[in-house]
């Protein structure tokens, strides 16, 4: 292959390096008006009265929106497929506020100045209600944070908004408890996870104005502009056919910005004064009143025989989906759905549970996407396990792991707020990636502690992960490619690219199947009206869905070019071939150049423009698997845990560009590690995020990650485009179980609640 | 919002303009704008005292004078080309990040008078004497911070500088415990100096940062040290007085229970790094 697996730089490196205008706060009308939010200082509480009057005297404000003022269509913000799994539980403002920043009012004004003058002089009177800050407590709790009977979700998600659940599942194959009768060994342990925080480095920013036709143009730092226009159509009651969204470069989205944020609020602004308009979100709006990931708590217990078979896992969750239930049953289902058939060979599993409302900062997509919860639950059950049985537990893996050509019942019984897909894994190197990971760390000689010195103790420690390549039957990404006089192409996706360096895959990928050079694909995305549509960027979607799509619509062109030339050559299709600059009489000596058949298509001869499109749904979502190995450092005077080294190896099939992949798995790694170590989450008594900014909130800077090594092992997907597979996500997922094992290992401290601080470590140290 | 900007060039200029308008002195800004910006801080008037005539860091009767706007990476390439006391560049190197370091001043930070802060607990350790202008009169570190951000000044005054004591033969530890290892507040640190002389204490001084209202350090008790035998029984005891002396409250960064158990096992860690193994 020539264009797949070349290490090249990607498409915007250079644009960006320089500080091109390319991000939305760049693009938005130069006279848009400014855009701030008024936010709720209350957990919980109902607006009694709001009055405006003093703050509209302002000079310069130029609206001030309440809930009176705007459309009150129950939506949901989440980006997903439609109809969406997550309730219908939003509003544009509402009369009740649910979390401390929630929206309450919207103020438009010529300068930041004015505008923030006119948010201290909005008066509000509350009535304020007992907040539901414990999420263990919500269930029943006498307040119910959604008492409106508009919400509503779109179909059976074991949604009850009386009882503050947003959604509830459960499924089991075989009889756990019958099985468990049988187990020689038992474990039941309890886990937590907290609330990460995102952290992109572009803040959400949102621009919108109204074009020459009185269309409602939005310029939006979103992974899923197809999704807002929909969602925005809702929410005002305009036709989607009046609605455009474009998607600049983004800086980041993680699955932050997989949702509308500051969308609405623009567009209300706009399509009340008929002005421009733009918001971009503090970092302190961000953490306070964007997504985290959703906190959520497992009860597991796991079953084996004395010889080391695994026989049951039974995992109970319970998730936090803050005051909006957005993403509340999918992130909760792929905690199962994206660890469990890791052991694929149990005789009876069990997955089950709730999600429930709290007034908190509103939980959604993160990458890793419950696969990260439910792996620190899973992959640190099974160690303790491993250790009851007094068996290794990369033995106790290898033996009960799945392995190539097998499958899984939960693929069919769980997908992503629905039923799932059957499916084989075609391609499956989980044993691959454990063996060059102990020989990368040299688990053989450091497993499990040495002993630095009196107060120093090393250990190493392990997890094994999986996640998908999209939604099978669910995600849908399409292409255009379109042939320029000179001989270049044109690829337009609605492939959402954040910074992940997917217009450059995508091109490779046309460029591969064309055999041109990538830097002959120019790449467009996205905007609802110029490209073709695509679900966005999230589940670890665009290289395997959209990528398929790409190929097919390049081997569709292909073919074109080919029937256009034999024309132009006089020849039949069947005698005549193309090369990338050629299309040639395959037993002659007839031919014409790419660019001149180009130039006379458009020109002069048999004229056209050559198009092909093509879209892709997966019928499968072929899992990535990884292997993850930490080596830590534990200072057993100050709980302090040193990560020395970190070694993940990757089956992500065939990597389109190796050195792109690369970097998607090392940024997943170090959000991994924020999760295990740093990335704390606290709330005062009366609900306000206090971890809400960067000093508090502590992500790893470059002296906490220590040695990072990803290695990728051979491997080809035959549903992927070249034996691709997805890599998005797949990075993420093993830091916290692997280095909590570490832990354990190196110091005989088991901690089960994320982050795994100095003051846990200390404090457990001392109670042992 | 600032309406006022203000560049005064002498001692007396500043010191008038500090009494008539009780502006707030920016050298660096490192602190005064990121409290500026959250509203910590509300001020009409900032002063700039950068273009005051000062000399720069010096060596002066045996001492290490370092004035108003000196920067800590000035201080370090002071501390390098003159071969000082390593501890004191222990510290500096762990305060912030290379930018703030390369605009965040010693004399800003004992004036901010956080019991995090990592400058205040040198200059506890190397016994400051704060110059004080226009009074140009000098007094010690614990007498100039009275409590949490609140310093001993009068509305006309300013700190001109921080005098500290230039010390040789001295063994020294220094740590900070913070939730990251780079850009960090301290969760508690521990600085400590010891000369000795036939395995006994001939001086000893040691400081904690962010578990008092501010820096514990306690002279009577490290009076009564001299002459001991250094071992671990002594230190063990030091680590049981300290952890009694020691007065933490729970903030966002960890519990006040954490920060005890700090404070009694970073005396033992110093005893360790300093008279045992050392691995660091």
């Amino acid at each position: 292959m020539k264009e797949v697996t070349r290490k090249i730089p990607k498409k915007d490196a250079l644009g960006l390096l320089l500080g091109k205008p390319v991000y939305t706060d760049d693009l938005a009308p130069k006279n848009s008006l400014i855009v701030k939010l008024l936010r709720s200082p209350h957990a919980f509480a109902k607006i009694k009265n709001i009055d405006i009057s003093e703050a509209s005297k302002i000079e310069g404000v130029e609206c001030i929106l309440t809930y009176k003022d705007v459309p009150r269509n129950p939506i949901t913000r989440a980006g997903q497929g439609y109809p969406e799994p997550s309730p219908h539980d939003w509003y544009i403002l509402d009369e009740y506020v649910r979390y401390v920043g929630d929206e309450v009012a919207i103020v438009a004004g010529k300068d930041e100045k004015c505008v923030n003058e006119a948010l201290k002089k909005i008066k509000v009177e509350y009535e304020i209600f007992e907040p539901v800050l414990d999420f263990e407590k919500a269930e029943g709790h006498p307040s119910i944070i959604h008492p409106e009977k508009e919400t509503h979700p779109m179909f059976e998600i074991g949604f009850d908004a009386q009882k503050n659940i947003a959604a509830s599942y459960e499924m089991e194959i075989g009889s756990v408890e019958e099985e468990l009768k049988k187990c020689d060994v038992v474990i039941s342990e309890r886990f937590y996870t907290q609330a990460q925080a995102h952290v992109a480095f572009e803040p959400h920013t949102a621009a919108s104005y109204i074009d020459m036709h009185g269309r409602l143009i939005i310029i939006s730092s979103t992974q899923v502009p197809f999704h807002v226009r929909r969602i925005i159509a809702e929410a005002f009651d305009i036709p989607i056919k009046n609605i455009r969204v474009i998607k600049p470069r983004i800086g980041g989205g993680f699955g932050g910005k997989q949702a509308v944020h500051g969308e609405p609020f623009v567009a209300a602004v706009t399509l009340k004064t008929g002005k421009p308009a733009k918001i971009v979100y503090t970092r302190q709006e961000v953490f306070e009143a964007t997504y985290s990931r959703h906190p959520m708590r497992y009860d597991i217990t796991l079953g084996a025989s004395k010889d080391g078979k695994l026989k049951v896992i039974d995992m109970k969750g319970l998730s936090d989906t803050g005051a909006y239930g957005e993403h509340a049953l999918t992130t909760f289902m792929v905690a199962g759905s994206k660890t469990l058939p890791l052991y694929n060979k149990v005789d009876a599993v069990r997955f089950s549970g709730k999600v429930v409302y709290t007034n908190k900062v509103p939980a959604g997509a993160y990458r890793g996407y419950g696969a990260i919860q439910g792996n620190f639950a899973l992959e640190s059950a099974i160690d303790m396990l491993a250790e009851k049985l007094g068996m290794d537990p990369i033995e106790f893996r290898k033996k009960n792991m799945i392995r190539e050509g097998e499958t899984s019942p939960i693929f069919k019984i769980m997908g992503e707020g629905r039923e799932g897909v059957d499916m084989i894994v075609r391609s499956c190197k989980l044993n691959e990636c454990v063996e060059e990971g102990m020989k990368l760390i040299n688990w053989k000689e450091k497993f499990p502690r040495k002993k630095i010195s009196e107060t120093k103790y090393r250990g190493v420690g392990m997890a094994i992960a999986m996640q998908g390549s999209g939604i099978a039957n669910i995600d849908m990404g399409a292409a255009v490619l379109k042939l320029n006089d000179d001989g270049s192409f044109n690829l337009l996706i609605g492939a959402t690219d954040l910074g992940t360096g997917s217009d450059t895959i995508l091109a490779q990928i046309a460029a591969e199947v064309l055999n041109v050079p990538t830097e002959d694909i120019i790449v467009y995305s996205s905007d609802t009206d110029l490209t073709p549509f695509d679900v966005g960027a999230y589940a670890s979607s665009t290289t395997y869905v959209s990528g398929n799509a790409v190929k097919r619509a390049a081997e569709k062109m292909r073919k074109l070019i080919i029937k256009e030339g034999a024309l132009k050559l006089g020849l039949d299709e069947s005698n005549v071939d193309f090369d990338g600059k050629y299309i040639y009489e395959k037993n002659g000596s007839k031919k014409v150049s790419l660019k001149e058949l180009a130039t006379v298509l458009l020109y002069t001869e048999n004229q056209k423009q050559l198009i092909a499109d093509a879209s892709y749904v997966g019928e499968e979502s072929p899992p990535p698997f990884m292997a993850g190995f930490a080596e830590v450092e534990v200072d057993i005077e100050t709980g302090k845990v040193k990560l020395i080294n970190y070694i993940a190896v990757v089956d992500c099939g065939v990597t389109i560009n190796p050195n792109l992949a690369r970097i998607q798995v090392e940024g997943g790694l170090v959000q991994g590690i924020g999760m295990a170590l740093f990335e704390d989450v606290k709330y005062s008594p009366n609900g306000k995020l206090l971890t809400n900014n960067l000093m508090h909130y502590k992500i790893p800077s470059r002296a906490d990650i220590g040695n990072i090594i990803v290695k990728f092992v051979e491997s080809y997907e035959p549903t992927g485009p070249f034996g691709a597979k997805s890599v998005a996500e797949i990075g993420i997922d093993t830091p916290p179980a692997a280095i909590a094992n570490a832990i354990y290992n190196a110091v005989g401290v088991r901690i089960k609640t994320l982050p795994i601080t100095p003051e846990k470590v200390l404090m457990s140290l001392n109670n042992k | 919002m600032i309406k006022n900007y203000f560049r005064p060039k002498t001692i007396d200029e500043l010191s008038e303009l500090k009494y008539k308008t009780n502006g707030y002195l920016f050298s660096g800004g490192t602190d005064l704008f990121v409290k500026l910006r959250a509203g910590i801080i509300d001020t009409d008037t900032v002063i700039d005292t950068k273009y005051l005539d000062t000399k720069g860091i010096e060596i002066k009767d045996k001492k290490l004078f370092i004035p108003i706007n000196a920067t800590y990476n000035e201080l370090r390439y002071f501390i390098k080309e003159n071969k000082l006391n390593n501890i004191l560049e222990d510290i500096v190197k762990t305060i912030g990040s290379p930018m703030i370091r390369n605009r965040g001043t010693p004399v800003g930070n004992i004036s901010n008078a956080s019991p995090a802060g990592d400058f205040v607990l040198a200059s506890y350790l190397f016994n400051a004497q704060i110059l004080i202008e226009p009074s140009s009169k000098k007094i010690p570190i614990k007498d100039f911070i009275k409590s949490p951000g609140q310093i001993n000044l009068e509305q006309n005054e300013f700190v001109y500088g921080i005098e500290l004591e230039l010390l040789t033969d001295y063994k020294f530890y220094f740590e900070k415990v913070g939730r990251r290892n780079a850009m960090i507040i301290s969760i508690a640190s521990i600085g400590i100096l010891i000369k000795e002389e036939d395995n006994k204490i001939n001086d000893i001084r040691i400081a904690f940062g962010s578990v008092a209202p501010t820096i514990l350090r306690d002279e009577n008790l490290e009076k009564t040290l001299i002459g001991k035998t250094i071992d671990e029984e002594l230190f063990k005891y030091l680590a049981n007085e300290y952890q009694k002396l020691s007065s933490p409250i729970t903030d966002v960064r960890a519990t006040k229970e954490y920060r005890k158990s700090l404070v009694h096992n970073l005396v033992i860690k110093a005893y360790n790094n300093l008279f045992e193994k050392v691995v660091r």
